[in-house]
């Protein structure tokens, strides 16, 4: 079976995948606000990672914590300065505020450190597994992914505050009643869902060996939104499930089609994720998953 | 209202056009980024639902045109119209799809559901290879071929200056037409309150989809003109550049949505703030662009033409449409 490797390949980049959506569904589900300058945070953690490791020699995981502060910190501005004054002038304003914001982080990261490809590379060594050889430092990333996921939903479910971010999903009107002080679950939702974010980028890094460069967002905004939609907007758990089903998808994708002849296989799969998001939102706007 | 202000500033644009060849390339830069904003707005302005995918019409214009001059030789002039034709039915046939399953969507899904359109379409071209695949079609000698040498250089020149503002101007008419018949009360009420306009018996996805087809339309014949029958070119890198939404919604916004005049304001001011800024600050244009929607959004939402608008007489507003 020489689809094997592809499938595990696929569930390991999945679980990274999973991991950057996380952010997306919660600011969705808590603010009912796309955040399509999304891929922006995810190139602003992949630049963490490159200079933490060329300049510092600071190792991913240690990366990871300051891209997770650091995007902390971002989220709390965006909250303050597009999405709270915004909030009343409609969904329109804040879609292309954040659409033209997403578009200045990328031009201003042009400016700062230039157009090219960059990457790095983490060695800790390797593993044989079902006939993939698997890089210890991808695992690693696919390990802390899941660790990110199963945390924040016992975050949401045991903790008070995450009980407050649940309340105000379900009804934001009737969690002010209850005295939850509903500004300040969208400020700490906004500030965590972009910290998720930023620190899946850094992990992201670890899969893409040369792919570090100003316009790479894009494309992880669009696949983001495509498994955000498959989980279930909103979906914390449904967002990495989908997470990855998407990875498997696009590994095994790109398979099939080169053994279809296709010149550019992996072009092929991303046409195929965006067509999945229009069947998806015609036949089940809700998610694939009951999570 | 009265179309009559917008409509003379087309005509008198593509009257300078043929009388000073030498500057149709200016004219034509500055009439694409008001016929831009012009089509634009006839979605986005009078549905508020935003599409992230909307460059796509734009590639489908220019691919209709690129693709009858390469792969249907022989047609002689009749390639022009033809490719044309083709080109807009393309970019209808596009918005009718994804407008059928997606405008049934509330606003933030449609937008998701539209952010792979643009992306999706790229990669589909350059993946499966077909109409170029990355490579693109280089349209200068098929049209030298077809249309002899000096009407292709016309063409290019004077003649795509003036497809590109009279697709300006159609969008003037067509918003015209939309906004002082049914569909224009229609789409406001659907705008004010969508679940009332449905209680009232509007179909709001009807209403919705005309002004998204017709929109598709107009950047379809904006895409043809500009970048198959201008640049005699189509590049998958170009014509899906997804900067050009950014473009058309500055053009709006500045202007001010749903306004008829906005976009020739707003791309006027537009185009010379852009050249001026490239000028001092060489490739800082996108940034600009970027930072300049964002402060109109958040700070002039209303845009120029549109608060001007609430300070005129209702008699000079007649004239300001």
């Amino acid at each position: 079976m020489e689809v094997i490797p592809y499938f595990l390949s696929g569930l390991i980049i999945g679980s990274v995948y999973g991991l950057i959506t996380l952010g997306l569904s919660l600011i969705f589900g808590v603010l009912r606000v796309a955040n399509v300058a999304h891929g922006s945070f995810v190139m602003i953690g992949a630049y963490v990672a490159f200079f933490g490791f060329t300049l510092w020699g600071a190792p991913p995981p240690a990366a990871g914590i300051g891209a997770l502060a650091l995007g902390a910190g971002l989220g709390a501005l965006v909250y303050y300065v597009v999405v709270k004054p915004l909030m009343k002038a409609g969904e329109l304003n804040i879609l292309v505020a954040l659409f033209a914001l997403g578009l200045l982080i990328a031009e201003a990261a042009r400016m700062a450190w230039g157009p090219d490809f960059r990457g790095y590379t983490w060695s800790i060594g390797s593993v044989s597994l079902g006939g993939l050889v698997l890089e210890l430092s991808k695992a690693l990333g696919a390990l802390t992914a899941l660790a990110t996921a199963v945390g924040l939903e016992v975050f949401l479910r045991r903790t008070y505050f995450g009980r407050a971010v649940r309340a105000v999903v379900q009804d934001p009107v009737g969690a002010q009643v209850v005295g939850i002080d509903v500004e300040r679950v969208f400020l700490l939702s906004t500030a965590m869902g972009v910290g998720i974010t930023t620190m899946g980028g850094v992990m992201l890094t670890l899969f893409i060996p040369v792919g570090i460069n100003p316009y790479m967002g894009g494309i992880y905004t669009l696949i983001s939104f495509v498994i955000a939609v498959m989980g279930g907007l909103g979906s914390i758990m449904g967002a990495y499930m989908a997470g990855l089903l998407f990875g498997v998808f696009q590994s095994v994708g790109y398979y099939v089609f080169s053994l279809m002849g296709f010149a550019q296989p992996f072009e092929m799969a991303l046409f195929l994720a965006f067509v999945l998001l229009l069947l998806i939102l015609l036949f089940k706007p809700t998610g694939l998953f009951r999570l | 209202m009265k179309p009559y202000i917008p409509l003379g500033i087309y005509l008198a644009l593509m009257a300078a056009a043929f009388a000073a060849p030498e500057y149709s390339k200016l004219i034509a830069s500055v009439a694409f980024f008001m016929a831009l904003g012009q089509a634009v707005n006839i979605f986005v302005g009078l549905t508020r639902y935003v599409d992230f995918g909307y460059v796509a019409f734009l590639a489908m214009g220019a691919y209709g045109v690129g693709v009858v001059l390469t792969y249907l030789p022989g047609l002689g002039l009749a390639a022009l119209p033809v490719g044309i034709a083709l080109g807009v039915a393309m970019a209808a046939a596009l918005a009718a799809v994804v407008g059928a399953i997606a405008l049934r969507l509330r606003g933030a899904y449609f937008a998701i559901a539209t952010i792979g359109v643009n992306e999706g379409l790229k990669h589909l071209i350059v993946g499966a290879n077909i109409w170029g695949g990355g490579a693109g079609l280089i349209l200068s000698s098929a049209m030298f071929r077809e249309f002899g040498r000096e009407t292709a250089l016309f063409l290019s020149t004077v003649g795509s200056t003036a497809l590109i503002l009279f697709a300006g101007a159609l969008a003037v008419v067509a918003m015209y037409l939309i906004q002082s018949g049914r569909a224009g009360y229609a789409l406001a009420a659907v705008r004010q309150d969508e679940d009332a306009a449905k209680v009232m018996g509007i179909n709001p996805t009807k209403y919705k989809l005309l002004a998204f087809m017709t929109s598709a339309s107009l950047s379809g014949l904006l895409g043809a003109s500009y970048f198959a029958v201008g640049n005699m070119q189509v590049f998958p890198e170009n014509v899906f550049f997804i900067e050009y939404i950014l473009d058309g919604m500055a053009v709006m916004f500045l202007g001010g949505a749903a306004t008829v005049t906005g976009p020739i304001v707003g791309g006027l001011i537009y185009y010379f703030a852009r050249d001026l800024v490239g000028q001092v600050w060489p490739g800082a244009q996108a940034l600009v662009t970027a930072l300049l929607v964002f402060i109109i959004v958040v700070l002039l939402p209303r845009g120029i033409v549109g608060t001007l608008r609430l300070h005129l007489p209702p008699k000079a507003r007649e004239w300001l449409p």
